[in-house]
């Protein structure tokens, strides 16, 4: 506290609130005076107790020195001192300065951007107290097995999440989520809400506090309750507090409101969920409780809480042994559970097969961040070394004037740090104001909208810029401390034709940023054509006026629903069929780029089960989507025990589409279905579509036809002319069949748009980033040409004097900075294509079938990066053909 | 800054480290006993305490002085001396005489300790 105290004074000191100068002046001199008035008093004269007292209190200049030091704080001193000198130093080449803010702005301003976006998707953990103890389980299952998905692989079934719950050690409690979207009826408006089904311990796990009323209880799980939003509470209710006891029609079932979750709490998922359902009673009213007792099926998410004793760790060993446990039937299964903590990201703003995808966005922004502020380094250390060449004079006075090396450090390390603390400054902006952007033009469920920079952020910023600054500052400072004193001082250390200091050194450092900015740029241009062709690629079949219907299902459970489900779907089918602007009409179970079916397959080429994909469809799927057979034929209605393969399966088990016909496949059991395992022909072979990833074949699939028993999730896949408006037709045709039954439609198109978000984040960060890595190349270019005509005006007169042409000028002026400019673009060029073809795999997913040695992409970025290049070398050597012969003599710079 | 003493006679010119920190203690004293001095007063007297084998540096004890001052536990105005001459004095806080007890005391168990180290030579 003391010295805290002591330290505050001393600052105070520094800026002459404690003893002004005369002060201490003053004081000593007093001290000296009652010395000879000693002296005096003891008989010495005037004189003699003048000296006898100087020589006493000995030398008045040492004491002032060490009495000012204790006053102050003498290295911060010598620090302000050097500030004061740089700021001035650098008001006198503001274009220098300029350029070099601007370039570590740009730098860190995106460099943080991308950070904060990546740290709220990816680290930020849900808006929970003690988030850092919330952790998602999901299982990875191997081996022989064939299982339901819903949603995606890793999900859990209702019978082993209790399993899992009464097992687990490790966490204080265990809650399991299904995501669905419900409608909401009101008197006669119809509105979709995305609702959440949760197990009784959901909002214990999560700790949420309701902002009125009270959330789930145990005894909730089998009532007709909901708990809805804070954002549905104040938009659609207007906050009233009679909100409590209102029933909600939703799916057809009342839920009576019994609380509302406060924010910022909106679901474990990115999109926010507007309300939360107990899911034993939904599944009951909405007529799914077969699904309760389901054990071989992937439904529900997993979240859990940790004991405080816990680690992640213990929880993951508990879950192996756990995991093991649930392949007690299914000896050939081999099942892990995974547990992780859990995020934004891994909470489901992704879809798990997206997760791949994300991750190659987050290292390919990692990586693109670094590369930008690798060239906005070598681009501020060539503007310094530019700037040093010119500052050699005034240093070498300095060291002729008895400056020590370190003190002349200490001066170029302040300017460098002024430069960067004004960059890091620029760079909170430019970061805003991206921000701002990206959040209006990729739409990744309102998270963007959320972030706003904070002291994170900034410290960032600020961190950044000045590590990079003083990272690639010091070979400058280096450089300027090698001053010759004595021929700097007589020639200013410039002679008629010599090269540039360091000149070697900026020209590779050019090569450096050049090559790096040729990869950023190839990068954007890639994933910009990538998303591009997301909606051009053919995916087998046309996308446009392709639309899903789906409805919900009455509540009937058993054979008998499953037969009432089958007519009523067969119906609406058949009805929907005949409407005019209908084309065609089919059911599948697994719709276009929604979900997929994994099972093993047996083949007699083969000892083991296969993992495939499959998918149960109608007579008339394949003429809906437009896809007709390469060989065999297509099912006729209600035909047993024959399968329709697609030319991925038939090439890989046969080798080619023709062998596959009349082939058997042995398929397992189905527990869901309640099939034992049988064996099938191949009838047909249809081509490799893509209905999985928009851009990728799917992998090998077969095609069952669909009846009774898996009816359950089926879906109609409507074909339809130009302006047929499908979605009425459609919700009337199930009206016409239940007048009851609530639908949805979407056309595939819609649908690809919404799978490709994760690519158009990548390709808006990685434009963004190419648009500045090539914004700063050329400030940078144009900062150090400029400078570089300045320095050399003489020799340009002296040229221009003996008669040299305006080419050969030129040619002077830009040779070493082009030179240096299209080494770095070949090179980065070749290294571009080195990364895209080690990683093409990784980049698959947001490339959309674009190879990474896409040459358009290539010569597309080496030729706008030549082109911006030269404008800007250009500019500021058209300066240095007006020069005069005899003013450029006279130029004394 | 160190509080570092020159020695006067009988051991001239030896400077040592044991009495580095200690001329904060020995102001702290002075104050005490005489109440608001000047600084060379608080020299004179320092010198005078110490038998005159002490000679107190003006570059160490101004410095010193306003450390005190720094941490607040000493005070200072400008004031007139006995024979009229303006000089800064000296006052001590109360938080000055609270440290001065403590350094007191701690002092006291430092020579108590080393009292048990270095013992008396013995007559040969």
């Amino acid at each position: 506290m003391r010295s805290l105290r002591a330290f505050a004074m001393r600052v105070a000191g520094l800026f002459g609130f404690v003893r002004r100068d005369w002060e201490i002046a003053e004081e000593l001199d007093a001290h000296v005076r009652m010395l000879e008035d000693e002296y005096r008093r003891a008989g010495l004269t005037d004189g003699e107790a003048r000296r006898a007292a100087a020589a006493r209190f000995g030398s008045v200049g040492s004491a002032v020195g060490a009495y000012r030091d204790r006053r102050g704080v003498p290295a911060l001193e010598n620090w302000m001192r050097e500030c004061t000198h740089a700021v001035r130093s650098l008001r006198r080449s503001p274009v220098l300065v300029l350029s070099m803010v601007l370039v570590l702005g740009l730098g860190t301003g995106t460099s943080t951007a991308v950070a904060t976006v990546f740290h709220s998707a990816v680290w930020s953990g849900l808006p929970v107290p003690e988030s850092d103890r919330v952790v998602k389980m999901s299982l990875t299952i191997t081996g022989e097995f064939s299982r339901h998905v819903r949603g995606d692989p890793s999900r859990f079934s209702y019978t082993e999440l209790t399993a899992y719950r009464d097992a687990a050690r490790t966490l204080e409690s265990v809650a399991g989520v299904d995501h669905q979207s419900v409608t909401w009826r009101e008197d006669t408006e119809i509105q979709s809400l995305s609702a959440a089904l949760v197990t009784g311990d959901y909002f214990r796990t999560l700790r949420v506090r309701p902002a009125t009323g009270r959330l789930f209880a145990e005894g909730d799980s089998r009532r007709p309750v909901a708990v809805i939003s804070q954002r549905l509470w104040l938009e659609i209710f207007g906050g009233a507090p009679d909100v409590l006891g209102r029933g909600m029609n939703l799916d057809r079932s009342w839920y009576s409101v019994i609380g509302v979750a406060a924010d910022p709490f909106t679901g474990t998922e990115a999109n926010p969920v507007d309300v939360w359902l107990p899911l034993e009673a939904a599944s009951a009213l909405r007529g799914e409780e077969r699904s309760l007792s389901e054990q071989n099926v992937s439904w529900l998410q997993v979240v859990g809480r940790l004991e405080p004793d816990a680690s992640l760790t213990t929880a993951a060993a508990e879950g192996a042994v756990i995991g093991g446990r649930f392949d007690l039937h299914h000896p050939e299964r081999h099942t892990r559970i995974q547990i992780t903590r859990a995020s934004r990201l891994d909470a489901g703003l992704l879809q798990s097969r997206e997760r791949g995808i994300v991750i190659g966005v987050v290292a390919i922004g990692a990586a693109l961040v670094g590369l930008l502020l690798l060239i906005c380094g070598s681009n501020v250390a060539a503007l310094l070394l530019a700037r040093g060449a010119t500052r050699q004079g005034e240093i070498a006075l300095r060291v002729a004037l008895g400056a020590g090396r370190a003190r002349i450090a200490q001066g170029l390390i302040a300017e460098v740090a002024i430069i960067a603390g004004a960059g890091a400054a620029v760079g909170v902006l430019v970061c805003t104001w991206l921000l701002h952007v990206l959040a209006g033009r990729v739409p990744l469920h309102g998270l963007l909208e959320t972030l706003s920079p904070d002291a994170r952020v900034f410290t960032f910023a600020a961190g950044s810029a000045l590590s990079v600054a003083l990272l690639f500052g010091l070979a400058p400072v280096r450089q300027a401390l090698q001053v010759d004193c004595l021929s700097a001082l007589k020639g200013r250390g410039e002679f008629f034709g010599s090269r540039m200091p360091m000149a070697r050194l900026r020209q590779w450092l050019v090569a450096i940023q050049v090559a790096v900015s040729v990869i950023l740029i190839v990068a954007a241009v890639l994933l910009g054509r990538g998303v591009e062709r997301a909606f051009h690629v053919d995916p087998g079949y046309s996308t446009g006026n392709l639309y899903i219907v789906q409805s919900d299902r009455d509540p009937t459970q058993g054979a008998a629903g499953s037969a009432r489900r089958w007519r009523f779907m067969q119906q609406v089918r058949d009805g929907l069929a005949s409407e005019p602007g209908v084309v065609a009409v089919g059911l599948a179970t697994i719709q276009p780029f929604r979900g997929r079916g994994v099972s093993g397959v047996g083949v007699e080429s083969a000892t083991e089960l296969v993992p495939v994909q499959f998918n149960r469809v109608d007579e008339r799927y394949f003429p809906a989507l437009g896809v007709s057979p390469i060989a065999g034929r297509l099912f006729t209605a209600r035909e047993p025990d024959v399968v329709i393969v697609n030319a991925s399966l038939a090439r890989k088990f046969w080798g080619n589409e023709r062998a596959a016909l009349n082939r058997s496949l042995h398929l397992p059991a189905d527990m869901a279905a309640g099939r034992p395992p049988r064996t099938v022909t191949v009838i047909g072979v249809v081509p490799t579509i893509q209905t999985n990833d928009i851009g990728l074949p799917d992998a090998p699939t077969y095609y069952e036809p669909i009846n009774e028993d898996s009816i359950d999730q089926a879906a109609l896949v409507v074909r339809a002319l130009d302006r047929t408006p499908v979605a009425r037709l459609a919700i009337d045709t199930l009206h016409r069949f239940d007048s009851s039954a609530v639908g949805s439609v979407v056309s595939v198109e819609d649908r690809i748009a919404g799978s490709t978000g994760a690519a158009r984040l990548a390709a808006a960060v990685a434009g963004i980033i190419g648009g500045l890595a090539l914004l700063v190349a050329a400030v940078g270019i144009h900062g150090i040409i400029a400078h570089a005509v300045v320095c050399r005006t003489r020799d340009i007169g002296v040229y221009l004097a003996l008669g040299a042409s305006r080419r050969q000028v030129l040619r002077t002026v830009l040779e070493p900075t082009l030179r240096g400019a299209i080494l770095g673009a070949l090179g980065g060029a070749v290294l571009a294509g080195v990364l895209g073809a080690s990683f093409a795999d990784q980049f698959k997913g947001v490339l959309f079938g674009v190879t990474p040695l896409d040459p358009l992409a290539f010569l597309g970025a080496a030729g706008i990066l030549l082109a911006v290049i030269i404008v800007a070398a250009y500019v500021p050597a058209r300066h240095a053909l007006g020069v005069g012969p005899s003013t450029a003599l006279r130029h004394d710079a | 800054v160190s509080d570092c003493l020159h020695l006067g006679n009988p051991i001239k010119n030896q400077k040592t480290d044991v009495w580095q920190g200690t001329l904060a203690l020995m102001v702290l004293t002075t104050l005490e006993t005489l109440g608001p001095l000047h600084g060379f007063g608080i020299a004179r007297r320092i010198e005078q305490t110490s038998g005159q084998r002490l000679t107190v540096n003006p570059g160490t004890l101004y410095p010193t002085l306003l450390k005190l001052e720094q941490q607040g536990f000493i005070a200072s105005d400008w004031g007139m001396s006995d024979n009229n001459r303006r000089a800064r004095f000296y006052r001590l806080t109360r938080a000055g005489r609270r440290q001065l007890l403590h350094e007191t005391r701690e002092w006291q168990i430092t020579t108590d300790i080393l009292a048990g180290f270095v013992t008396p030579e013995e007559p040969r």
